[in-house]
C-alpha cells in the first residue's frame, strides 16, 4: 500500500509537470491536496507497528538487495509530523509561485521529495534508507537551484557535503553487512549485532559508527559541516527554505536516533569494556560537546550576519546543536527533549522562514538594513515572526520553552554543568540575533520605498495562522507532542518521561505550562487594561520619536538614515574578531581549488603530443613489470 | 553441438564492407540502409543463437572441418552472445545516428569502416583462437582509426595518430605474448592454453601476462595507457563516440576476461584470478581504481563537453576493471551490470550532446545554457544518461556501484583504500554532471538554431525504452548477468565444449 502510494505521488508529480503555466495555482493546489492525503494516510496507519512491505530488487552472487518498508513508532512520528508541516508550508506556495518562472520543475521535484521524505522515515533496512537518502540529495539539488546562476555555488556546498555523507553511509553499511557477525540489512537487528561487534572488535565498530556519524552530521550540518545551511537555505526558493530548514535538515538527527542512540543505549547498559563518563560512553559525551560547540559557533555566526535568511539558517544550525546535545546525554529526558526540540524547531523555523518569505514576496529584499518598520504594514506576518522568535528564544508561553527546559533539566540532572553553560551561552546569543532580526525587519524606520507595501494575500496568511495556533497550542499543552514522543522513546528502550497534557516533571522540578501561560496572559491583560484606562494617546510618527521632536527635514535626514540596522552588533563583532581567521568555508574553497588544480594538471597530460603518449605507455608498462618482478 | 552458421556473424559484415563502394553507386540512402540492415541482421541472428544456446547449451563452430585444437573454432556460449547483443544494440543506435547525418562524399568509406569495425568486433568476441583474436583486433583497430579520423579536423587527426601509434605498440605486445605462448605451449587455442597454462614456468607466466595485459590496457582506456582517448572522442563524430565508448571498450573487456580468466586463470574460494606468481588481481584493481579517480578528476576540469564525457568513460572503465579485477562472483556480476549501464547511458549521453551541440562552435557548458527551454526532450535524455552513469538509485549504475563497493570491502585490507578512491571519483562525477544539467536549465535566451533529425528521436526513444526497462525490472539485469558470470567461472565447461568432454576425463 505504501509503495503504491509512492508510485501514485510520482505519477501525480509527472502529471503536475505538464500543467500549463497559466494554471499554476492548480498545480500547487494539487500539491497541497496530495500532502493532505498523505497525512491522512499516515494518520490512518498509526499503531500498525511492524506492518511491512517488501519488493525484491536485485540479486548478484550471494547478496540480494530488496526494498523494505516498515512502520515503526519513531519513523511514523517523523513521517507524520513532517508531512503535516509540509502541507501547511505548501499552502503558502500556492500564491507565492503563481507568477514564478521555475515553478514547474520545483513543483515536480518537491512532490517527489515529499514522497522520498516519507520513504526515509519508513525505510526498515539500510539499503532502502540509502536509496531514499541519495535520491533526496539528488532531487533537492534542482529545487535549491532551479536554473539560477546565483545559487549555483551555494547548492554545490550542500551537494558535495551531502554526497560525502551519503558515500560514508554506504561504506558504513557495507562494512557492517560484510562482517560475519552481521546477518542482515535490517536496521534494528543489525544495530543489535553492531553492539556485539563493539564488544568484540571495537576498532571496526568504532569506524562504522564514525562513518555513520559523518553521514548524519553532514546532513544535519554539525561541525565541521555547519556552513552549508547558510549558503543553501539562504539561496533556495523562499518557500522551500522553510522545508529545508524545518524538515530536511532533521534527516541526520533521525538517522542518529535510528542507529546511533540505540547502540549507545546498549553500550551504556550492557558494555563492560567501554570507557564511561558520568554514566554515558566517552564517544557520546564528545558528540554532545560537538553539538554544544556547534550551537555556540552557529549563534556567533548568526549574530554577525546581515542577510535575514542566512541569519535564520545559522539559527537552525544552532538549534540542531541543542537537540544533539540533549539527545547524546542518552537519558530519557534528554532524548525526549531533543526530539521535542526537533519538532518545535520544525514548527517555529517554518514560521520564521514563511514570514521572511512573505516579506521578500512584497519587498524583494533580503539584506536586513534595507528593510524596517514593516510591523504596521504587515501585521499578520509580524505576529508570526514575533511568535516564531519567542518560541525560538525559549520564552515561556510558547513551545520552544518546554523543549529547552527539558534539555536543561536533562543536562543538569545528569551532571553536565559545562555543557549547560555552553547551551546557556548560545541561548543568550539567540536572543541577540533574534531581536536584531525583529528590529531590523519589522521595527524601526520604514524606508520610503516601502510606503505602499501591503499585507500578503489571505491564502498566504492561512499557513501563518495555523502555525501560530500550533506554536501557542503546544506551548500551553506540551503533552500533545510529548505523549507521542513517549511512545517513540519507549520503543527505543528508554523510560518514558513523566508528563501530563500541561505538566512536565523532571527529577529537579515541575512546570505547569498552562499556569505559565495564564500568568503571562494575565499580565498582558493587566497591561491592556492599563492601556485602556490611561490618558488619551496621540499618534506620533516613528521618525519624530527618533529626532526628539525636531523637524528631520531641517537636517536633511531621511527615514532610511535613522534605521540603525547595518552592522548592528559591531562592538560584538570587533570583540570576537580574532576568531574570524578560523573560516570553514575558506577551507572548503581551498579544497575545491586544490581539486580543480589537480584535475587541470592531470587533464594537461592528455594534451601532450604523441611522443609523450608513448612515453607514458612505456612508463606504465615498466611500472607493471617492476611490480610483477618484485613481488 | 555444431553451430557453424554462426560464422555469418563475421562473414556478413565483412562481405557488406567490401561491397560498400558498389552500393554507393546505387545512391547514398541505399548505403545507409545496408549498414542499418546489416547490423539489424547481426542483432537478430545473435538473438537467435542466444535462444539456441539457452535451449540446447553452448556449442562451437568448427571452420573447415579442422577440429580444435588444430583448427580455428568459434565459441557460441552465453558470455560472448551476451556481449554481442549489448554491442549490436548500441550499434543499431550508432547506425541510426550515422544515417541522420548529411550525405557526404566519404559515406561509402565510412560505411565500409563501420562494417569492418563490426567484423573485427564480432571476430574478437566469437573466436576461440588467440592468434585469430589478434587478427580481428587488428581489423578493429584499423577500422577505429579510420572512423576517428573521418571528421578531418586537426583534433581528429591528432586523436587518430595517437590511437594508431599506441595501438600498434599494444599489438606488438599482444603478438609477443602470443609468440611466447606458442613457443612454450605449442598451441594457440584458448581452451588448450587454459588446460596447459599451469605447466608454464612462473617467470614466463608473468611475462606473458604482463605483455598481454599491456596490449589490452590501451583499448581498455586504463591510465596511463589511455592518452589517445580524450583527443579521439573530442575530434570524432558522435556516432563514432558511441562506438568507441560503448562497443570498443566492451570488446576489450571481453577479450581481457576471455584470456586472463579463461586462458590463464584459476578459481579458488569463490575468486577467479590470473595464474601468475604475483597478485594479478590486485594489479588490475589498483590500475582500475587509479583510472577511475584520474578520469573523473580530469573530467572535472574539462571545458569541452565531449572531452568531459570521454574522461567520464575512462572513469567508468576504471570502475568496471576494478570489478573485474577483484574477481569474486559479486564483483564480476557488478562489472557486467556496469557494462550494460555504460553501453546504454553513454550512448544516451553522446546522442543527446551530439544533437544539442550540432552547429555550435563553442563546445563548452556555455553552449548549452538555457537549451532546456528550447528543446524539452534532449536535456531529459542527457539527464537519464547522466543518472545512469553516476548511479542515481534505481538505475543500473547504482546497483553496479553498490556491489562493487561491497566486493571491495569484503576483499578487505588494501582494497578499502581503493574504495575511497572510487567513492571520491563518484562524488566528483556527480558534481560535474549536475553542473552541466544545471546550466541547461539556466534561464537565459538560447540563440542558436537547433536542427535535430527525426532519426535522433527514434534512436533516443529506443535507448530510453531500454533504460526504463531496467529501471522498472532491476532484477532482470541480475538474471541476464548471472549465467554470464557462471560462464566465466566454469572454466572446465569452456574447455569441455571446445575440446570435447573426453579430453577432460
Amino acid at each position: 500500500m505504501i509503495i503504491q502510494t509512492f508510485l501514485f505521488v510520482l505519477f501525480a508529480a509527472v502529471f503536475a509537470a505538464f500543467i500549463r503555466k497559466q494554471y499554476n495555482y492548480l498545480r500547487w493546489t494539487m500539491f497541497t491536496l496530495i500532502l493532505v492525503f498523505l497525512s491522512y494516510l499516515l494518520y490512518s496507519i498509526y499503531g500498525k507497528w511492524d506492518y511491512s512491505e517488501t519488493v525484491a530488487l536485485m540479486k548478484i552472487g550471494a547478496t540480494s538487495i530488496s526494498f523494505n518498508i516498515r512502520i515503526t513508532p519513531l519513523g511514523w512520528f517523523f513521517a507524520f509530523f513532517t508531512t503535516l508541516l509540509n502541507a501547511v508550508i505548501s499552502l503558502f506556495s500556492i500564491v507565492k509561485n503563481r507568477d514564478e518562472d521555475a515553478e514547474r520543475g520545483i513543483a515536480f521535484l518537491w512532490m517527489v521529495l515529499s514522497a522520498l521524505n516519507i520513504g526515509i522515515f519508513l525505510a526498515s533496512d539500510f539499503i532502502t534508507l540509502f536509496i531514499f537518502w541519495e535520491l533526496m540529495t539528488v532531487v533537492s539539488y534542482f529545487i535549491i537551484s532551479p536554473g539560477w546562476t546565483k545559487s549555483f555555488r551555494s547548492v554545490n556546498y550542500y551537494f558535495i557535503l551531502s554526497l560525502i555523507g551519503a558515500y560514508a553511509m554506504l561504506a558504513a553499511i557495507w562494512l557492517l553487512k560484510t562482517d560475519p557477525m552481521v546477518s542482515t540489512f535490517d536496521i534494528m537487528t543489525s544495530v543489535r549485532q553492531l553492539f556485539i561487534m563493539w564488544e568484540i572488535n571495537q576498532a571496526k565498530a568504532f569506524a562504522i559508527v564514525l562513518l555513520f556519524l559523518t553521514a548524519f552530521f553532514s546532513k544535519s550540518a554539525l561541525m565541521p559541516f555547519h556552513i552549508w545551511p547558510a549558503e543553501a537555505h539562504a539561496e533556495a526558493p523562499d518557500d522551500f527554505s522553510a522545508y529545508l530548514s524545518g524538515i530536511m535538515i532533521k534527516y541526520g538527527l533521525y538517522g542518529v536516533l535510528l542507529v546511533i542512540v540505540p547502540l549507545f543505549t546498549f553500550i551504556t547498559h550492557f558494555s563492560e569494556t567501554t570507557r564511561m563518563i558520568n554514566g554515558i560512553p566517552l564517544l557520546s559525551y564528545l558528540i554532545a560537546w560537538i553539538g554544544a560547540i556547534t550551537s555556540v559557533v552557529a549563534t556567533f555566526l548568526a549574530i554577525n550576519s546581515n542577510d535575514m535568511k542566512r541569519l535564520a539558517a545559522y539559527s537552525t544550525v544552532g538549534n540542531i546543536g541543542y537537540a544533539v546535545t540533549g539527545i547524546f546525554i542518552l537519558s530519557s529526558m534528554g532524548v525526549a527533549g531533543g526530539i521535542f526540540h526537533i519538532v518545535n524547531h520544525a514548527v517555529f523555523k517554518s514560521a520564521i522562514f514563511i514570514s521572511l518569505a512573505a516579506v521578500k514576496f512584497r519587498t524583494h529584499e533580503r539584506e536586513m538594513h534595507r528593510l524596517g518598520g514593516l510591523a504596521y504594514k504587515m501585521p499578520v506576518t509580524f505576529m508570526t515572526f514575533l511568535l516564531g522568535i519567542i518560541a525560538a528564544a525559549g520564552i515561556p508561553p510558547l513551545s520552544g520553552y518546554a523543549s529547552k527546559w527539558m534539555i536543561y533539566q536533562s543536562l543538569l540532572s545528569s551532571r553536565f554543568p559545562f555543557l549547560t553553560v555552553m547551551i546557556f551561552i548560545s541561548s543568550t546569543g539567540a536572543f541577540m540575533y533574534l531581536f536584531r532580526a525583529l528590529h531590523s525587519v519589522f521595527l524601526g524606520q520604514l524606508p520610503r520605498k516601502f510606503d505602499d507595501v501591503k499585507e500578503v494575500p489571505f491564502l498566504m496568511q492561512l499557513p501563518m495562522y495555523i502555525i501560530m495556533l500550533v506554536m501557542v497550542g503546544t506551548g500551553i499543552a506540551p503533552g500533545l507532542i510529548l505523549k507521542p514522543i513517549n511512545t517513540v522513546i519507549s520503543s527505543m528502550g528508554l523510560m518514558p518521561v513523566r508528563v501530563t497534557f500541561t505538566d512536565m516533571y523532571s527529577i529537579l522540578s515541575r512546570v505547569d505550562a498552562l499556569a505559565v501561560f495564564l500568568v503571562f496572559a494575565a499580565s498582558f491583560g493587566v497591561a491592556f487594561i492599563l492601556y485602556l484606562i490611561g490618558n488619551k494617546r496621540k499618534h506620533v510618527e516613528p521618525l519624530d520619536n527618533y529626532t526628539a521632536g525636531q523637524d528631520p527635514k531641517e537636517f536633511g535626514l531621511t527615514r532610511e538614515m535613522y534605521h540603525f540596522a547595518y552592522d548592528f552588533y559591531e562592538p560584538f563583532r570587533v570583540m570576537f574578531k580574532p576568531f574570524e581567521r578560523i573560516n570553514t568555508s575558506a577551507f572548503y574553497d581551498r579544497m575545491e581549488r586544490a581539486f580543480n588544480e589537480m584535475g587541470r594538471s592531470f587533464a594537461a597530460l592528455y594534451r601532450f603530443s604523441v611522443r609523450n603518449a608513448v612515453l607514458f605507455f612505456i612508463i606504465g608498462i615498466t611500472a607493471i613489470i617492476i611490480y610483477g618482478w618484485l613481488i | 553441438m555444431n553451430m557453424n552458421n554462426s560464422i555469418l556473424l563475421i562473414a556478413v559484415p565483412l562481405a557488406l564492407a567490401f561491397a560498400a563502394p558498389l552500393f554507393s553507386m546505387l545512391g547514398a540512402i541505399f548505403n545507409r540502409f545496408v549498414l542499418f540492415a546489416g547490423i539489424l541482421f547481426e542483432f537478430i541472428f545473435a538473438g537467435y543463437l542466444m535462444k539456441r544456446v539457452l535451449a540446447d547449451g553452448a556449442g562451437i563452430a568448427v571452420i573447415g572441418g579442422w577440429k580444435p585444437p588444430f583448427g580455428i573454432n568459434l565459441q557460441i556460449s552465453y558470455l560472448p552472445l551476451f556481449f554481442l547483443l549489448i554491442i549490436y544494440f548500441v550499434m543499431i543506435i550508432a547506425s541510426l545516428m550515422f544515417a541522420a547525418r548529411k550525405s557526404k562524399k566519404d559515406d561509402s568509406k565510412l560505411v565500409a569502416a563501420f562494417l569492418l569495425f563490426v567484423t573485427g568486433m564480432s571476430g574478437v568476441i566469437l573466436t576461440g583462437d588467440i592468434f585469430n583474436m589478434f587478427v580481428f583486433f587488428e581489423i578493429l583497430t584499423i577500422a577505429t582509426i579510420i572512423l576517428i579520423a573521418a571528421k578531418g579536423k586537426p583534433m581528429a587527426m591528432r586523436g587518430a595518430i595517437k590511437y594508431s601509434i599506441l595501438s600498434s605498440i599494444a599489438s606488438a605486445f599482444f603478438l609477443l605474448s602470443i609468440a611466447f605462448i606458442y613457443g612454450t605451449l605449442g598451441t594457440l587455442n584458448i581452451a588448450e592454453i587454459a588446460l596447459m597454462f599451469p605447466q608454464i614456468a612462473p617467470l614466463t607466466a608473468t611475462f606473458i601476462f604482463i605483455m598481454f595485459f599491456g596490449a589490452l590496457l590501451a583499448e581498455l582506456e586504463m591510465f596511463p595507457f589511455n592518452m589517445w582517448a580524450p583527443d579521439s572522442y573530442e575530434g570524432s563524430y558522435s556516432f563514432v563516440n558511441v562506438l568507441l565508448s560503448s562497443a570498443a571498450s566492451l570488446t576489450a573487456v571481453y577479450a581481457f576476461i576471455r584470456i586472463a580468466f579463461t586462458g590463464m586463470g584459476y578459481t579458488a574460494s569463490g575468486y577467479i584470478r590470473p595464474l601468475v606468481p604475483f597478485d594479478g588481481g590486485l594489479a588490475i584493481v589498483f590500475i582500475g581504481a587509479l583510472t577511475a579517480i584520474i578520469g573523473e578528476i580530469s573530467a572535472l576540469s574539462s571545458r569541452n563537453i565531449k572531452r568531459m564525457l570521454a574522461f567520464s568513460s575512462i572513469g567508468q572503465m576504471g570502475l568496471i576493471m576494478t570489478g573485474v579485477g577483484i574477481g569474486s562472483e559479486t564483483s564480476i556480476g557488478a562489472a557486467l551490470i556496469l557494462l550494460i549501464n555504460l553501453a546504454l547511458s553513454k550512448a544516451l549521453l553522446f546522442l543527446s550532446t551530439g544533437a544539442m551541440l550540432k552547429g555550435s562552435d563553442d563546445r563548452g557548458r556555455e553552449a548549452l545554457t538555457g537549451i532546456a527551454y528550447r528543446d524539452k526532450l534532449f536535456p531529459v535524455l542527457f539527464i537519464l544518461g547522466a543518472a545512469g552513469t553516476v548511479g542515481v538509485p534505481f538505475t543500473l549504475g547504482f546497483y553496479g556501484k553498490l556491489f562493487i563497493a561491497q566486493s571491495l570491502i569484503s576483499a578487505g585490507g588494501f582494497y578499502f583504500i581503493l574504495l575511497l578512491l572510487v567513492f571520491a571519483g563518484a562524488v566528483i562525477e556527480l558534481f560535474y554532471y549536475f553542473r552541466v544539467i544545471h546550466s541547461m536549465y539556466i534561464k537565459k535566451e538560447f540563440k542558436r538554431e537547433l536542427d535535430i533529425k527525426m532519426l535522433y528521436y527514434i534512436a533516443g526513444a529506443v535507448l530510453v525504452g531500454a533504460v526504463l526497462f531496467f529501471i522498472f525490472n532491476p532484477s532482470s539485469a541480475g538474471q541476464f548477468t548471472s549465467p554470464a558470470v557462471r560462464d566465466i567461472f566454469e572454466r572446465a565447461e569452456y574447455i569441455g565444449t571446445v575440446l570435447g568432454t573426453g579430453v577432460l576425463k
